[in-house]
Protein backbone atom coordinates (compact mmCIF):
# COMPACT_ATOMS: atom_id res chain seq x y z
CA UNK A 1 0.00 0.00 0.00
CA UNK A 2 1.41 3.39 -1.02
CA UNK A 3 1.29 5.94 1.81
CA UNK A 4 0.25 9.52 1.08
CA UNK A 5 3.16 12.06 1.27
CA UNK A 6 2.28 13.65 4.68
CA UNK A 7 1.93 10.22 6.33
CA UNK A 8 5.13 9.06 4.62
CA UNK A 9 6.98 12.15 5.91
CA UNK A 10 5.60 11.62 9.42
CA UNK A 11 6.53 7.93 9.37
CA UNK A 12 10.03 8.90 8.27
CA UNK A 13 10.36 11.36 11.17
CA UNK A 14 9.15 8.76 13.68
CA UNK A 15 11.56 6.17 12.26
CA UNK A 16 14.46 8.63 12.50
CA UNK A 17 13.58 9.39 16.13
CA UNK A 18 13.46 5.68 16.97
CA UNK A 19 16.81 5.24 15.20
CA UNK A 20 18.36 8.06 17.26
CA UNK A 21 17.09 6.70 20.57
CA UNK A 22 17.76 3.06 19.88
CA UNK A 23 21.25 3.59 18.45
CA UNK A 24 22.50 0.54 20.32
CA UNK A 25 19.97 -1.70 18.57
CA UNK A 26 20.81 -0.05 15.26
CA UNK A 27 24.51 -0.85 15.84
CA UNK A 28 23.69 -4.48 16.63
CA UNK A 29 21.56 -4.65 13.49
CA UNK A 30 24.39 -3.22 11.36
CA UNK A 31 26.86 -5.60 13.00
CA UNK A 32 24.66 -8.60 12.17
CA UNK A 33 24.24 -7.27 8.63
CA UNK A 34 28.02 -7.11 8.25
CA UNK A 35 28.40 -10.71 9.43
CA UNK A 36 25.70 -11.82 6.98
CA UNK A 37 27.31 -9.87 4.12
CA UNK A 38 30.68 -11.48 4.86
CA UNK A 39 29.16 -14.99 4.99
CA UNK A 40 27.27 -14.34 1.74
CA UNK A 41 30.34 -12.95 -0.05
CA UNK A 42 32.41 -15.93 1.12
CA UNK A 43 29.79 -18.47 0.02
CA UNK A 44 29.45 -16.84 -3.41
CA UNK A 45 33.19 -17.01 -3.99
CA UNK A 46 35.99 -17.83 -1.57
CA UNK A 47 38.54 -15.04 -1.07
CA UNK A 48 41.88 -15.54 -2.81
CA UNK A 49 44.16 -17.92 -0.89
CA UNK A 50 47.03 -15.40 -0.82
CA UNK A 51 44.79 -12.97 1.12
CA UNK A 52 43.95 -15.65 3.71
CA UNK A 53 47.61 -16.74 3.90
CA UNK A 54 48.76 -13.15 4.57
CA UNK A 55 46.21 -12.82 7.37
CA UNK A 56 47.12 -16.21 8.83
CA UNK A 57 50.69 -14.94 9.07
CA UNK A 58 49.75 -11.51 10.45
CA UNK A 59 47.29 -12.84 13.01
CA UNK A 60 48.94 -16.14 13.92
CA UNK A 61 52.68 -16.12 13.42
CA UNK A 62 53.35 -12.52 14.45
CA UNK A 63 51.21 -12.94 17.59
CA UNK A 64 53.21 -15.94 18.82
CA UNK A 65 55.82 -13.97 20.85
CA UNK A 66 53.27 -11.91 22.77
CA UNK A 67 50.99 -14.91 23.34
CA UNK A 68 53.97 -16.97 24.55
CA UNK A 69 55.09 -14.31 27.02
CA UNK A 70 51.54 -13.91 28.33
CA UNK A 71 50.97 -17.65 28.74
CA UNK A 72 54.41 -18.27 30.20
CA UNK A 73 54.28 -15.46 32.78
CA UNK A 74 50.72 -16.39 33.78
CA UNK A 75 51.85 -19.99 34.32
CA UNK A 76 54.75 -18.78 36.48
CA UNK A 77 52.52 -16.61 38.66
CA UNK A 78 49.78 -19.23 38.91
CA UNK A 79 52.23 -21.90 40.04
CA UNK A 80 53.90 -19.56 42.54
CA UNK A 81 50.59 -18.42 44.04
CA UNK A 82 49.21 -21.95 44.18
CA UNK A 83 52.34 -23.23 45.87
CA UNK A 84 52.50 -20.43 48.45
CA UNK A 85 48.77 -20.60 49.23
CA UNK A 86 48.51 -24.38 49.38
CA UNK A 87 51.85 -25.74 50.64
CA UNK A 88 51.21 -24.88 54.31
CA UNK A 89 47.93 -26.83 54.07
CA UNK A 90 49.77 -29.81 52.64
CA UNK A 91 48.27 -29.36 49.19
CA UNK A 92 51.41 -28.42 47.24
CA UNK A 93 50.91 -31.47 45.04
CA UNK A 94 47.88 -29.89 43.35
CA UNK A 95 49.98 -27.03 41.94
CA UNK A 96 50.21 -28.68 38.52
CA UNK A 97 46.45 -29.30 38.38
CA UNK A 98 45.71 -25.73 39.44
CA UNK A 99 47.92 -24.30 36.71
CA UNK A 100 46.67 -26.64 34.00
CA UNK A 101 42.99 -26.34 34.89
CA UNK A 102 43.09 -22.53 35.10
CA UNK A 103 45.11 -22.22 31.90
CA UNK A 104 42.99 -24.65 29.90
CA UNK A 105 39.52 -23.47 30.90
CA UNK A 106 39.88 -19.77 31.67
CA UNK A 107 43.17 -17.94 31.54
CA UNK A 108 44.50 -19.43 28.32
CA UNK A 109 41.50 -18.47 26.16
CA UNK A 110 40.78 -15.14 27.87
CA UNK A 111 44.35 -13.82 28.02
CA UNK A 112 45.10 -14.94 24.47
CA UNK A 113 41.93 -13.20 23.33
CA UNK A 114 43.00 -10.03 25.17
CA UNK A 115 46.43 -10.12 23.58
CA UNK A 116 45.03 -10.74 20.09
CA UNK A 117 42.50 -7.93 20.58
CA UNK A 118 45.23 -5.49 21.59
CA UNK A 119 47.73 -6.54 18.97
CA UNK A 120 45.70 -7.68 15.98
CA UNK A 121 42.16 -6.32 16.52
CA UNK A 122 43.31 -2.76 17.17
CA UNK A 123 45.66 -2.78 14.16
CA UNK A 124 42.93 -4.26 11.99
CA UNK A 125 40.40 -1.63 13.06
CA UNK A 126 42.91 1.21 12.52
CA UNK A 127 43.88 -0.12 9.09
CA UNK A 128 40.29 -0.53 7.90
CA UNK A 129 39.33 2.80 9.50
CA UNK A 130 42.13 4.59 7.64
CA UNK A 131 41.09 2.87 4.42
CA UNK A 132 37.53 4.02 5.05
CA UNK A 133 38.33 7.69 5.70
CA UNK A 134 40.73 7.87 2.76
CA UNK A 135 38.10 6.33 0.45
CA UNK A 136 40.22 3.25 -0.30
CA UNK A 137 37.25 1.00 0.51
CA UNK A 138 35.08 3.02 -1.89
CA UNK A 139 37.85 2.62 -4.48
CA UNK A 140 37.65 -1.17 -4.11
CA UNK A 141 33.91 -0.99 -4.68
CA UNK A 142 34.30 1.17 -7.81
CA UNK A 143 36.67 -1.45 -9.25
CA UNK A 144 33.99 -4.14 -8.78
CA UNK A 145 35.79 -5.71 -5.84
CA UNK A 146 33.55 -6.65 -2.93
CA UNK A 147 35.23 -5.18 0.21
CA UNK A 148 33.54 -7.83 2.34
CA UNK A 149 35.20 -10.61 0.36
CA UNK A 150 38.51 -8.84 -0.21
CA UNK A 151 39.08 -7.29 3.23
CA UNK A 152 36.82 -8.85 5.84
CA UNK A 153 36.43 -12.51 4.87
CA UNK A 154 40.20 -13.31 4.88
CA UNK A 155 40.56 -11.67 8.31
CA UNK A 156 37.53 -13.52 9.63
CA UNK A 157 38.64 -16.92 8.31
CA UNK A 158 42.25 -16.48 9.46
CA UNK A 159 41.26 -15.05 12.85
CA UNK A 160 38.79 -17.76 13.77
CA UNK A 161 41.24 -20.44 12.59
CA UNK A 162 44.23 -19.01 14.43
CA UNK A 163 42.62 -18.18 17.77
CA UNK A 164 42.25 -21.82 18.97
CA UNK A 165 45.82 -22.56 17.84
CA UNK A 166 47.21 -19.51 19.66
CA UNK A 167 45.20 -20.47 22.74
CA UNK A 168 46.60 -24.01 22.72
CA UNK A 169 50.08 -22.54 22.38
CA UNK A 170 49.45 -20.15 25.27
CA UNK A 171 48.16 -23.03 27.45
CA UNK A 172 51.27 -25.10 26.70
CA UNK A 173 53.50 -22.13 27.54
CA UNK A 174 51.58 -21.57 30.78
CA UNK A 175 51.93 -25.20 31.88
CA UNK A 176 55.59 -25.07 30.93
CA UNK A 177 56.10 -21.86 32.97
CA UNK A 178 54.38 -23.48 35.94
CA UNK A 179 56.58 -26.55 35.52
CA UNK A 180 59.80 -24.49 35.53
CA UNK A 181 59.05 -22.64 38.74
CA UNK A 182 57.53 -25.65 40.52
CA UNK A 183 60.42 -27.97 39.72
CA UNK A 184 63.43 -25.65 39.72
CA UNK A 185 62.39 -23.17 42.41
CA UNK A 186 60.02 -25.01 44.72
CA UNK A 187 61.73 -28.37 44.29
CA UNK A 188 58.70 -30.38 43.19
CA UNK A 189 59.44 -33.48 41.16
CA UNK A 190 58.34 -33.36 37.49
CA UNK A 191 56.10 -36.36 38.03
CA UNK A 192 54.36 -34.67 40.99
CA UNK A 193 53.64 -31.72 38.70
CA UNK A 194 52.51 -33.62 35.60
CA UNK A 195 51.12 -36.95 36.80
CA UNK A 196 47.81 -35.75 38.33
CA UNK A 197 46.95 -33.74 35.19
CA UNK A 198 45.48 -36.48 32.93
CA UNK A 199 43.19 -37.53 35.75
CA UNK A 200 41.85 -34.04 36.45
CA UNK A 201 41.99 -32.32 33.09
CA UNK A 202 39.16 -33.83 31.12
CA UNK A 203 38.26 -33.67 27.45
CA UNK A 204 35.44 -31.37 28.55
CA UNK A 205 37.96 -28.87 29.97
CA UNK A 206 39.93 -28.91 26.74
CA UNK A 207 36.77 -28.49 24.67
CA UNK A 208 35.72 -25.58 26.87
CA UNK A 209 39.00 -23.79 26.16
CA UNK A 210 38.84 -24.43 22.43
CA UNK A 211 35.17 -23.45 22.07
CA UNK A 212 35.78 -20.26 24.02
CA UNK A 213 38.79 -19.32 21.93
CA UNK A 214 36.84 -19.91 18.72
CA UNK A 215 33.95 -17.69 19.88
CA UNK A 216 36.38 -15.01 21.13
CA UNK A 217 38.04 -15.11 17.71
CA UNK A 218 34.69 -14.44 16.04
CA UNK A 219 34.06 -11.49 18.39
CA UNK A 220 37.52 -9.95 17.91
CA UNK A 221 37.50 -10.16 14.13
CA UNK A 222 33.92 -9.03 13.56
CA UNK A 223 33.99 -6.18 16.10
CA UNK A 224 37.33 -4.84 14.82
CA UNK A 225 36.15 -5.01 11.21
CA UNK A 226 32.74 -3.52 12.00
CA UNK A 227 34.26 -0.60 13.89
CA UNK A 228 36.88 -0.10 11.18
CA UNK A 229 34.35 -0.06 8.35
CA UNK A 230 32.15 2.41 10.22
CA UNK A 231 34.91 4.90 10.93
CA UNK A 232 34.30 8.53 10.08
CA UNK A 233 35.92 11.82 11.03
CA UNK A 234 39.53 11.60 9.86
CA UNK A 235 42.49 10.70 12.07
CA UNK A 236 40.58 11.45 15.29
CA UNK A 237 37.81 9.16 14.08
CA UNK A 238 40.28 6.34 13.46
CA UNK A 239 41.60 6.74 17.02
CA UNK A 240 38.09 6.71 18.45
CA UNK A 241 37.06 3.67 16.42
CA UNK A 242 40.18 1.76 17.47
CA UNK A 243 39.66 2.51 21.17
CA UNK A 244 35.98 1.57 20.87
CA UNK A 245 36.74 -1.68 19.10
CA UNK A 246 39.18 -2.75 21.83
CA UNK A 247 36.83 -1.78 24.67
CA UNK A 248 33.80 -3.46 23.08
CA UNK A 249 35.79 -6.60 22.24
CA UNK A 250 37.14 -6.83 25.83
CA UNK A 251 33.60 -6.47 27.24
CA UNK A 252 32.22 -9.09 24.85
CA UNK A 253 35.05 -11.50 25.73
CA UNK A 254 34.52 -11.12 29.48
CA UNK A 255 30.73 -11.31 29.36
CA UNK A 256 30.58 -14.15 26.86
CA UNK A 257 33.21 -16.04 28.88
CA UNK A 258 30.78 -16.23 31.80
CA UNK A 259 27.84 -17.29 29.63
CA UNK A 260 29.86 -19.90 27.72
CA UNK A 261 31.19 -21.34 31.00
CA UNK A 262 27.66 -21.58 32.41
CA UNK A 263 26.15 -22.94 29.22
CA UNK A 264 28.81 -25.62 28.69
CA UNK A 265 28.66 -26.77 32.30
CA UNK A 266 24.86 -26.95 32.23
CA UNK A 267 24.99 -28.93 28.99
CA UNK A 268 27.56 -31.29 30.50
CA UNK A 269 25.41 -31.81 33.63
CA UNK A 270 22.32 -32.50 31.54
CA UNK A 271 24.23 -34.90 29.31
CA UNK A 272 25.74 -36.83 32.21
CA UNK A 273 22.28 -37.06 33.80
CA UNK A 274 20.87 -38.39 30.54
CA UNK A 275 23.70 -40.89 30.14
CA UNK A 276 23.41 -42.14 33.72
CA UNK A 277 19.67 -42.74 33.19
CA UNK A 278 20.25 -44.81 30.09
CA UNK B 1 24.02 7.54 -21.26
CA UNK B 2 23.46 8.37 -17.60
CA UNK B 3 19.95 9.39 -16.63
CA UNK B 4 19.23 10.70 -13.16
CA UNK B 5 15.57 11.05 -12.29
CA UNK B 6 14.11 12.88 -9.30
CA UNK B 7 16.95 12.01 -6.90
CA UNK B 8 16.41 12.62 -3.19
CA UNK B 9 18.94 12.11 -0.41
CA UNK B 10 18.86 13.30 3.17
CA UNK B 11 21.88 13.51 5.50
CA UNK B 12 21.42 14.64 9.10
CA UNK B 13 17.93 15.97 8.41
CA UNK B 14 19.16 18.07 5.46
CA UNK B 15 18.11 17.32 1.91
CA UNK B 16 21.41 17.20 0.03
CA UNK B 17 19.60 16.03 -3.09
CA UNK B 18 16.12 17.46 -3.54
CA UNK B 19 14.60 16.04 -6.70
CA UNK B 20 17.72 16.28 -8.85
CA UNK B 21 17.29 15.51 -12.57
CA UNK B 22 20.20 15.19 -14.98
CA UNK B 23 20.95 13.60 -18.34
CA UNK B 24 24.53 12.91 -19.37
CA UNK B 25 25.08 11.98 -23.01
CA UNK B 26 27.37 9.15 -24.09
CA UNK B 27 30.88 10.38 -24.84
CA UNK B 28 30.47 13.85 -23.42
CA UNK B 29 32.36 15.44 -20.51
CA UNK B 30 29.96 17.04 -18.10
CA UNK B 31 31.37 19.25 -15.37
CA UNK B 32 29.35 19.72 -12.22
CA UNK B 33 30.05 22.92 -10.31
CA UNK B 34 28.69 24.08 -7.00
CA UNK B 35 29.63 25.36 -3.56
CA UNK B 36 31.12 23.07 -0.92
CA UNK B 37 28.60 20.76 0.72
CA UNK B 38 25.91 20.98 -1.97
CA UNK B 39 26.25 17.28 -2.75
CA UNK B 40 28.47 17.14 -5.83
CA UNK B 41 30.58 14.24 -4.51
CA UNK B 42 27.45 12.62 -3.09
CA UNK B 43 26.00 12.62 -6.61
CA UNK B 44 29.07 10.79 -7.95
CA UNK B 45 28.82 8.22 -5.15
CA UNK B 46 25.19 7.64 -6.12
CA UNK B 47 26.08 7.17 -9.79
CA UNK B 48 28.67 4.54 -8.91
CA UNK B 49 26.41 2.79 -6.41
CA UNK B 50 28.37 3.52 -3.21
CA UNK B 51 25.39 5.42 -1.79
CA UNK B 52 21.71 4.63 -2.25
CA UNK B 53 19.18 7.45 -2.70
CA UNK B 54 16.13 7.92 -0.49
CA UNK B 55 14.06 8.23 -3.67
CA UNK B 56 14.61 8.50 -7.41
CA UNK B 57 16.61 6.47 -9.86
CA UNK B 58 19.89 6.47 -11.77
CA UNK B 59 19.95 4.67 -15.08
CA UNK B 60 23.33 3.93 -16.62
CA UNK B 61 23.23 2.52 -20.15
CA UNK B 62 19.63 1.32 -19.71
CA UNK B 63 20.39 -0.33 -16.37
CA UNK B 64 18.98 1.05 -13.13
CA UNK B 65 21.98 1.28 -10.78
CA UNK B 66 19.75 2.19 -7.85
CA UNK B 67 17.88 -1.13 -8.12
CA UNK B 68 21.02 -3.26 -8.27
CA UNK B 69 22.86 -4.80 -5.35
CA UNK B 70 25.43 -7.49 -4.64
CA UNK B 71 26.88 -9.36 -7.61
CA UNK B 72 24.63 -7.58 -10.12
CA UNK B 73 25.89 -4.18 -9.00
CA UNK B 74 29.54 -5.28 -9.12
CA UNK B 75 28.92 -6.62 -12.63
CA UNK B 76 27.48 -3.28 -13.73
CA UNK B 77 30.40 -1.40 -12.17
CA UNK B 78 32.92 -2.97 -14.55
CA UNK B 79 32.05 -0.26 -17.04
CA UNK B 80 32.77 2.57 -14.56
CA UNK B 81 35.79 4.08 -12.88
CA UNK B 82 36.25 6.88 -10.39
CA UNK B 83 39.15 9.16 -9.54
CA UNK B 84 38.81 10.14 -5.90
CA UNK B 85 39.65 13.51 -4.40
CA UNK B 86 42.63 12.11 -2.48
CA UNK B 87 43.32 9.54 -5.25
CA UNK B 88 42.47 6.69 -2.78
CA UNK B 89 45.57 4.68 -3.71
CA UNK B 90 45.99 1.54 -1.61
CA UNK B 91 48.83 2.60 0.64
CA UNK B 92 50.01 -0.94 1.37
CA UNK B 93 50.72 -1.49 -2.35
CA UNK B 94 53.29 -0.09 -4.78
CA UNK B 95 52.28 2.16 -7.67
CA UNK B 96 52.57 -0.86 -9.96
CA UNK B 97 50.27 -2.99 -7.78
CA UNK B 98 47.82 -0.11 -7.49
CA UNK B 99 47.76 0.48 -11.22
CA UNK B 100 47.31 -3.19 -12.05
CA UNK B 101 44.86 -3.86 -9.23
CA UNK B 102 41.75 -4.22 -11.38
CA UNK B 103 43.47 -6.52 -13.86
CA UNK B 104 45.05 -8.64 -11.11
CA UNK B 105 41.74 -9.03 -9.30
CA UNK B 106 39.55 -9.79 -12.31
CA UNK B 107 42.08 -11.54 -14.52
CA UNK B 108 41.64 -12.09 -18.25
CA UNK B 109 38.71 -14.29 -19.35
CA UNK B 110 38.61 -16.04 -15.98
CA UNK B 111 42.36 -16.75 -15.81
CA UNK B 112 45.12 -14.71 -14.11
CA UNK B 113 46.50 -11.94 -16.29
CA UNK B 114 49.77 -12.94 -18.02
CA UNK B 115 52.55 -11.22 -16.08
CA UNK B 116 54.33 -9.76 -19.11
CA UNK B 117 51.14 -8.36 -20.61
CA UNK B 118 50.16 -6.95 -17.21
CA UNK B 119 53.50 -5.20 -16.83
CA UNK B 120 53.22 -3.73 -20.33
CA UNK B 121 49.71 -2.39 -19.69
CA UNK B 122 50.81 -0.87 -16.38
CA UNK B 123 53.87 0.70 -17.98
CA UNK B 124 51.73 2.16 -20.79
CA UNK B 125 49.18 3.61 -18.35
CA UNK B 126 51.89 5.12 -16.17
CA UNK B 127 53.67 6.53 -19.19
CA UNK B 128 50.43 8.11 -20.37
CA UNK B 129 50.10 10.03 -17.10
CA UNK B 130 53.80 10.92 -16.99
CA UNK B 131 54.76 8.54 -14.20
CA UNK B 132 57.00 6.14 -16.13
CA UNK B 133 59.55 4.44 -13.88
CA UNK B 134 57.62 4.93 -10.63
CA UNK B 135 56.35 1.31 -10.56
CA UNK B 136 58.19 0.34 -7.39
CA UNK B 137 57.39 3.50 -5.42
CA UNK B 138 54.91 3.46 -2.56
CA UNK B 139 52.02 5.99 -2.57
CA UNK B 140 53.56 7.70 0.48
CA UNK B 141 56.58 8.58 -1.65
CA UNK B 142 54.46 10.47 -4.20
CA UNK B 143 53.41 14.13 -4.21
CA UNK B 144 49.71 15.10 -4.34
CA UNK B 145 49.78 15.60 -8.11
CA UNK B 146 51.62 12.33 -8.68
CA UNK B 147 49.08 10.48 -6.55
CA UNK B 148 46.23 11.90 -8.65
CA UNK B 149 48.04 10.84 -11.82
CA UNK B 150 48.64 7.35 -10.41
CA UNK B 151 44.93 7.21 -9.56
CA UNK B 152 44.16 8.12 -13.15
CA UNK B 153 46.56 5.44 -14.44
CA UNK B 154 44.64 2.91 -12.31
CA UNK B 155 41.52 3.84 -14.30
CA UNK B 156 43.12 4.05 -17.72
CA UNK B 157 44.51 0.54 -17.42
CA UNK B 158 41.07 -1.10 -17.49
CA UNK B 159 39.48 1.35 -19.94
CA UNK B 160 36.05 1.97 -18.37
CA UNK B 161 33.28 3.53 -20.49
CA UNK B 162 32.27 5.94 -17.76
CA UNK B 163 34.78 8.02 -15.80
CA UNK B 164 33.90 9.97 -12.69
CA UNK B 165 36.31 12.57 -11.34
CA UNK B 166 35.87 13.94 -7.82
CA UNK B 167 37.65 17.30 -7.50
CA UNK B 168 40.60 16.26 -9.69
CA UNK B 169 42.51 19.54 -9.33
CA UNK B 170 41.75 20.45 -5.71
CA UNK B 171 44.84 21.10 -3.61
CA UNK B 172 47.21 21.20 -6.57
CA UNK B 173 49.39 24.05 -7.80
CA UNK B 174 48.13 25.72 -11.02
CA UNK B 175 50.72 24.03 -13.25
CA UNK B 176 50.00 20.53 -11.91
CA UNK B 177 46.26 21.30 -12.03
CA UNK B 178 46.56 22.18 -15.73
CA UNK B 179 48.51 18.96 -16.31
CA UNK B 180 45.65 17.00 -14.73
CA UNK B 181 43.15 18.88 -16.91
CA UNK B 182 45.15 17.93 -20.00
CA UNK B 183 45.20 14.32 -18.83
CA UNK B 184 41.41 14.30 -18.35
CA UNK B 185 40.96 15.52 -21.93
CA UNK B 186 43.58 13.08 -23.25
CA UNK B 187 41.99 10.15 -21.37
CA UNK B 188 38.54 11.09 -22.62
CA UNK B 189 39.82 11.23 -26.20
CA UNK B 190 41.67 7.91 -25.92
CA UNK B 191 38.92 5.95 -24.17
CA UNK B 192 35.98 7.75 -25.82
CA UNK B 193 34.40 7.59 -22.40
CA UNK B 194 31.54 9.48 -20.83
CA UNK B 195 33.09 11.67 -18.14
CA UNK B 196 31.57 13.43 -15.16
CA UNK B 197 33.85 15.90 -13.42
CA UNK B 198 32.96 17.46 -10.09
CA UNK B 199 34.98 20.55 -9.30
CA UNK B 200 35.13 24.02 -7.73
CA UNK B 201 37.76 25.05 -10.22
CA UNK B 202 36.13 27.14 -12.97
CA UNK B 203 39.29 27.16 -15.11
CA UNK B 204 39.40 23.37 -15.00
CA UNK B 205 35.66 23.24 -15.75
CA UNK B 206 35.97 25.47 -18.81
CA UNK B 207 39.01 23.52 -20.03
CA UNK B 208 37.63 19.99 -19.83
CA UNK B 209 33.85 20.37 -20.04
CA UNK B 210 31.63 19.88 -23.07
CA UNK B 211 28.78 21.02 -20.84
CA UNK B 212 28.75 22.64 -17.42
CA UNK B 213 26.08 22.16 -14.74
CA UNK B 214 25.53 24.03 -11.51
CA UNK B 215 24.09 22.35 -8.40
CA UNK B 216 22.36 24.49 -5.82
CA UNK B 217 19.94 23.49 -3.08
CA UNK B 218 19.94 19.86 -4.19
CA UNK B 219 18.99 20.53 -7.81
CA UNK B 220 20.64 21.32 -11.12
CA UNK B 221 19.89 25.01 -11.58
CA UNK B 222 21.53 25.47 -14.97
CA UNK B 223 23.24 23.25 -17.51
CA UNK B 224 24.67 24.25 -20.89
CA UNK B 225 27.79 24.51 -23.04
CA UNK B 226 30.63 26.50 -21.40
CA UNK B 227 29.88 29.67 -23.40
CA UNK B 228 26.16 29.64 -22.68
CA UNK B 229 26.68 28.53 -19.07
CA UNK B 230 28.78 31.59 -18.34
CA UNK B 231 25.96 33.83 -19.63
CA UNK B 232 23.42 32.45 -17.12
CA UNK B 233 21.99 34.84 -14.59
CA UNK B 234 22.72 33.25 -11.21
CA UNK B 235 24.66 34.69 -8.24
CA UNK B 236 27.25 31.89 -8.30
CA UNK B 237 27.81 32.20 -12.05
CA UNK B 238 27.98 36.01 -11.70
CA UNK B 239 30.75 35.47 -9.15
CA UNK B 240 32.58 32.97 -11.39
CA UNK B 241 32.35 35.42 -14.30
CA UNK B 242 33.77 38.14 -12.11
CA UNK B 243 36.69 35.94 -11.03
CA UNK B 244 37.79 34.90 -14.49
CA UNK B 245 37.40 38.36 -16.00
CA UNK B 246 39.20 40.21 -13.23
CA UNK B 247 42.78 41.42 -13.35
CA UNK B 248 44.76 39.15 -10.96
CA UNK B 249 46.37 42.27 -9.48
CA UNK B 250 42.98 43.25 -8.10
CA UNK B 251 43.05 40.20 -5.78
CA UNK B 252 44.71 42.09 -2.98
CA UNK B 253 43.65 42.49 0.62
CA UNK B 254 41.92 45.82 1.25
CA UNK B 255 44.30 48.60 2.29
CA UNK B 256 44.10 49.25 6.02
Amino acid sequence: MELSPPIKEKTQVVLEEIEEKAFFLVAIGEYMQLIWAVILATIQRLPAFRLIRNQLYDIGVTSLPVVSITGFSTGLVLAAQSFYQLSDKGLASVTGIMVAKAMVTELGPVLTAFMVTGRVGAAMCAELGTMQVTEQIDALHTMSVNPHRYLIAPRFIAGTFMMPLLTIFSIIMGIFGGYLISVFFFGMSPSAYFDPMPEHISLFDLSTGIIKSYIFGIFIMTISCYKGLNTSGGAAGVGRATTNSVVVAYCCILLSNFFITMALNLIRDKLSLLLSNL
Amino acid sequence: MILIKNLWKKYDKTNVMAGLNLEIQTGETLVILGRSGVGKSVLLKHIIGISKPDAGSIIVNDQSITDLSGQELYKALHQMGMLFQGAALFDSMTVEENTGFYLTEHGKNGTPYPQKELEELIAHALEMVGLAGTQKKMPSELSGGMRKRAGLARLIVYRPNILLYDEPTTGLDPITAMHINELIVKTQQELKATSVVVTHDIISALYVGDRLALIDEGKIVCIDTPDNFMKFNHPIIDFLRQIISQDPRSFRKPAS
